[in-house]
């Protein structure tokens, strides 16, 4: 029968393990399991600015698309669930039960409705990266202009007495080696992945993260449906939970890879927040939390009980 | 009256743009000064300064069109006297409205689009589709600019 | 074959004087209906005429160019070129050197050419018309000067390959700053060379006195002082790019303000010229921007690449081929379109050969200059001839050929010695 053709939006370096480990090879898997009759051509460039990556599949400019929610705020009130602190230690884990979560309430929330979805996983916990000053007390955090890549951190950070600054990650080196910003929040894969880890002397490291990011991976509906039933079935069982895992599981052992490599050049300077920040940053969140239970039930969801379900998951796979 | 209308959009554009432009290099200045001298920086100035070129660039597209500014080739010009030349310079116009009214029906589509997925600018808060929907409400005061211009004869045309 | 169509119709639509925004935007949104539908086409001329403008990144388009166009009606120009004067006005052919070194320092603070050739056309051409130069070496000193505009930073071209590639812009123009001064050096060696082989076509003007010299120069420390700001700030990371221009064009008010030459109808003046330049500048982009889009869905990329790896070249002969690849496209179509079309093809390649993209840029973006000067499709050498209309094409054409020789030799240069991009760039 015919084969189809699908155009993978390429706007993250192609070069880098997420995608020539991670995507690359499940592109290659959708290949074998469907005789060569589904092909997944990367764009030699971005077909659309990061901040339209999830519309491009939608309006069938790209077909294929992954990459953070948060690069859309507002766009995706439900996903803030799993960006909140200290439940992400193993991006594998988290992100099966993340994907778990999307199957049993959130797609039929009416997320990612105009769009099939192939999974949805989270990136590792972000810990805080600063140029000078170290942060082991919540005092540590005042008046420091941190850069943030989600609204939900920047607020609890906001109510930390710090002033979040927003920007993209191309933007990261630019701010860090300018002075432009004291620190980041970032997780310890992407700091070496960046190669701006020289600029970072003090990282003070989450348990479980003081963020998350929610990633999707996205089809066009359209060019879903022209594949033939067959297919779909053989796609859909390397996807999911299989994929999340895939993708989840690569990122915790890269930031295990770069955790080494921090704390070996940093030494004390690589640090583990105690209570007592960890006790401030949960209560930062805690507004937050307050508001995303509205939004879900707005959505029509109680949002204690997902929270409930994704901590359970976690704690089940974990053992 | 019709003139009179048209000539307040003009001025209403051209004000519009010209602020725009002051206020990208205004908010730009104070927030570095901010940052370099009292550590304390203007955490929305980034979303500001984007959205003041957006604006500029939409309120400045009734003055382009009007002088029929856009950047051309001139190369053949001389070939293109007399009556080719008319003709020439008609195709052009018929050519630029298709284009400009296509991207005021996109412009205002990406608004929609964007007040159904619920965007909004991370530090100002505000959502983003009421500056989608400003900027396509430029434009489309743009196009009519456009559509009023005639190509006049090639020699009037340039500069 | 349908990219071959999409080429050819954009040329037939730009020498219908087609505006370049429209044609590049309409081919490259009909080809996109071809690979991917209307509705998904279109779609991209909603998203990218709304992203490119929602965007930080570049506000530093109309701030650079509202800073320039402050300056130049502070009188900067004539105190630049009177500056010159005073120092080498009496060498034979000293003029036109003048007109080199007042167009190089008036680059530091404009970002395009065409600007810096329109500004200096009319400074310097009466005076060279005044003392008996020929048309030839006049015009030719006058658009070739203005080509040091988009390399010597700040630099619109250099700009927009930052943004295309995602290298450190600030960077950019650190590594613009050698090649610049070497443009200046080389284009002073070309009017040496030309009236040493024509000897009526330049004279020397009257030698000033030491102190009027001294009095020229002092005029201008106001502007070293803002040049020092706003390049030194980058250099020194106090600011971004985007941030410079920001402070450079309140820093160019305050200082029109300080030497009274301020006044509100100035400023309206060059807020408004600053608007039209930008809107024009700003749809090219978006044309561009669409057509980029159709290159990349065409899978042009990948089939040029595999046709340079098929020709098995060293880094240098892949270099080679880009550039002649430059000189064709250069002597038709306009530099900044030109820019934007090519660099996402050509960036990838290189880089994957592992050159530094800093390097490449720099290189690129002479190469572009040299497009700027050369026929049928020369703009520097149309804003010249739209300014001094009696003098013939031709003439200017030939005047500039010298400046072309010494623009290769660069050229050549910065090839074979990367150190003279990336030394200051690495002390950074
Ligand atoms: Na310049
Ligand atoms: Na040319």
């Amino acid at each position: 029968s015919e084969t189809v053709t699908l155009r993978y939006n390429q706007w993250f370096p192609s070069q880098h393990w997420s995608q020539a480990e991670g995507l690359y090879k499940y592109f290659e898997e959708i290949e074998q399991v469907t005789e060569g009759r589904v092909k997944i051509q990367a764009s030699a460039k971005p077909l659309a600015p990061p901040a339209r990556n999830y519309q491009s599949v939608v309006s069938g400019i790209a077909d294929i698309a992954w990459g953070p929610h948060g690069y859309n705020p507002g766009a995706f009130p439900l996903t803030e669930m799993v960006e909140f602190p200290f439940m992400n230690e193993n991006a594998g884990i988290s992100s099966a039960a993340y994907q778990r979560l999307f199957e049993q309430y959130l797609s039929d929330a009416g997320m990612h409705s105009d769009v099939h979805t192939l999974a949805v996983h989270v990136t590792s916990g972000g810990n805080l990266h600063m140029r000078r000053d170290s942060v082991k007390t919540p005092g540590d955090l005042r008046g420091k202009k941190i850069r943030v890549q989600t609204n939900v951190v920047g607020d609890a950070l906001r109510t930390l007495g710090a002033v979040p600054i927003s920007g993209s990650l191309s933007e990261l080196r630019e701010f860090l080696s300018r002075g432009i910003i004291d620190g980041t929040t970032l997780s310890d894969e992407l700091l070496t992945g960046f190669k701006v880890d020289n600029y970072v002397n003090h990282i003070t490291q989450i348990p479980g993260g003081i963020f998350t990011n929610s990633t999707f991976i996205i089809m066009n509906k359209d060019k879903w449906n022209a594949i033939s039933e067959r297919d779909r079935e053989a796609i859909t069982a390397i996807s999911g939970e299989a994929l999340a895992v895939r993708m989840g599981s690569l990122w915790h052992e890269n930031d295990l890879k770069a955790r080494e490599q921090l704390k070996a050049n940093l030494g004390d300077n690589y640090i583990v927040s105690g209570d007592d920040l960890n006790t401030a940053i949960d209560a930062a969140f805690e507004p937050i939390r307050e508001a995303w239970l509205e939004k879900a039930s707005a959505a029509g969801l109680d949002g204690s009980a997902l929270i409930q379900f994704y901590e359970e998951q976690i704690e089940a796979l974990s053992n | 009256m019709k003139m009179s209308f048209l000539s307040f959009l003009e001025y209403l554009c051209a004000k519009i743009s010209l602020l725009a432009l002051i206020i990208m290099a205004g908010i730009t200045f104070v927030d570095v000064f901010g940052r370099v001298v009292f550590n304390s920086p203007l955490g929305f100035a980034y979303e500001v300064v984007g959205i003041c070129l957006a604006i500029s660039f939409y309120a400045g597209l009734y003055h382009v069109h009007k002088k029929r500014k856009h950047i051309r080739i001139d190369l053949l010009e001389k070939i293109f006297n007399g009556r080719a030349g008319q003709f020439i310079s008609w195709l052009s116009y018929l050519v630029e409205i298709v284009f400009f009214t296509a991207l005021v029906v996109m412009i205002y589509q990406q608004t929609i689009e964007s007040k159904n997925f619920g965007e909004i600018f991370m530090f100002l808060g505000i959502e983003k589709w009421t500056v989608l929907a400003v900027m396509s409400v430029l434009s489309a005061i743009a196009l009519t600019s456009l559509l009023v211009t005639f190509p006049d004869s090639p020699s009037e045309v340039k500069e | 074959m349908v990219m071959s169509i999409a080429f050819a119709v954009l040329l037939v639509m730009l020498f219908l004087r087609i505006p370049i925004a429209i044609a590049t935007g309409l081919v490259g949104i009909c080809g996109l209906a071809y690979y991917q539908g209307w509705s998904a086409a279109f779609s991209q001329l909603g998203m990218i005429g709304t992203e490119t403008v929602l965007s930080y990144e570049f506000a530093v388009i109309p701030l650079f160019i509202l800073m320039g166009n402050i300056i130049s009606r502070s009188g900067l120009a004539e105190e630049l070129y009177n500056a010159t004067h005073a120092l080498v006005g009496h060498f034979k052919g000293g003029l036109a050197i003048t007109t080199i070194g007042a167009s190089g320092g008036f680059s530091t603070f404009c970002g395009s050419s065409f600007a810096t050739a329109a500004t200096m056309t009319r400074i310097a051409y009466p005076s060279m018309k005044k003392y008996g130069y020929s048309d030839g070496l006049a015009t030719g000193s006058i658009a070739a000067g203005g080509t040091l505009g988009i390399l010597i930073p700040p630099s619109i071209a250099l700009v927009f390959y930052g943004i295309i590639t995602e290298t450190d812009i600030g960077k950019l123009f650190v590594a613009g700053v050698i090649p610049g001064i070497l443009g200046v050096l080389f284009y002073i060696a070309a009017v040496l060379y030309v009236v040493h082989v024509k000897k009526d076509s330049a004279a020397g003007s009257e030698e000033v006195p030491f102190r009027e010299k001294l009095l020229a120069l002092r005029q201008l420390w106001a502007f070293s002082l803002l040049i020092i700001l706003v390049l030194g700030g980058i250099y020194f990371g106090f600011f971004s790019p985007t941030e410079a221009a920001g402070v450079g064009s309140v820093g160019a008010i305050a200082i029109t303000m300080i030497r009274g030459r301020f006044t509100w109808k100035k400023l309206r003046d060059a807020v408004e010229d600053s608007a039209a330049t930008t809107v024009a500048l700003v749809a090219i982009l978006i044309g561009s921007l669409i057509f980029a889009n159709l290159v990349n869905v065409s899978n042009l990329p990948f089939y040029i690449v595999s046709w340079i790896e098929g020709l098995n070249l060293s880094l240098l002969g892949v270099i080679l081929v880009i550039i002649l690849i430059y000189f064709i496209l250069g002597a038709v179509l306009e530099s900044i379109s030109m820019l934007l079309l090519t660099v996402p093809v050509f960036y990838p390649i290189v880089s994957g050969m592992g050159m530094d993209l800093i390097w490449f840029g720099i290189i690129v973006v002479v190469a572009t200059e040299i497009s700027l000067i050369t026929p049928p499709v020369g703009l520097n050498v149309f804003v010249l001839k739209s300014v001094v209309p009696d003098v013939d094409l031709k003439v200017i054409f030939k005047g500039v050929f010298p400046f072309l020789i010494a623009d290769i030799f660069r050229l050549a240069l910065i090839i074979l010695v990367p150190g003279l991009s990336l030394f200051l760039v690495e002390l950074m």
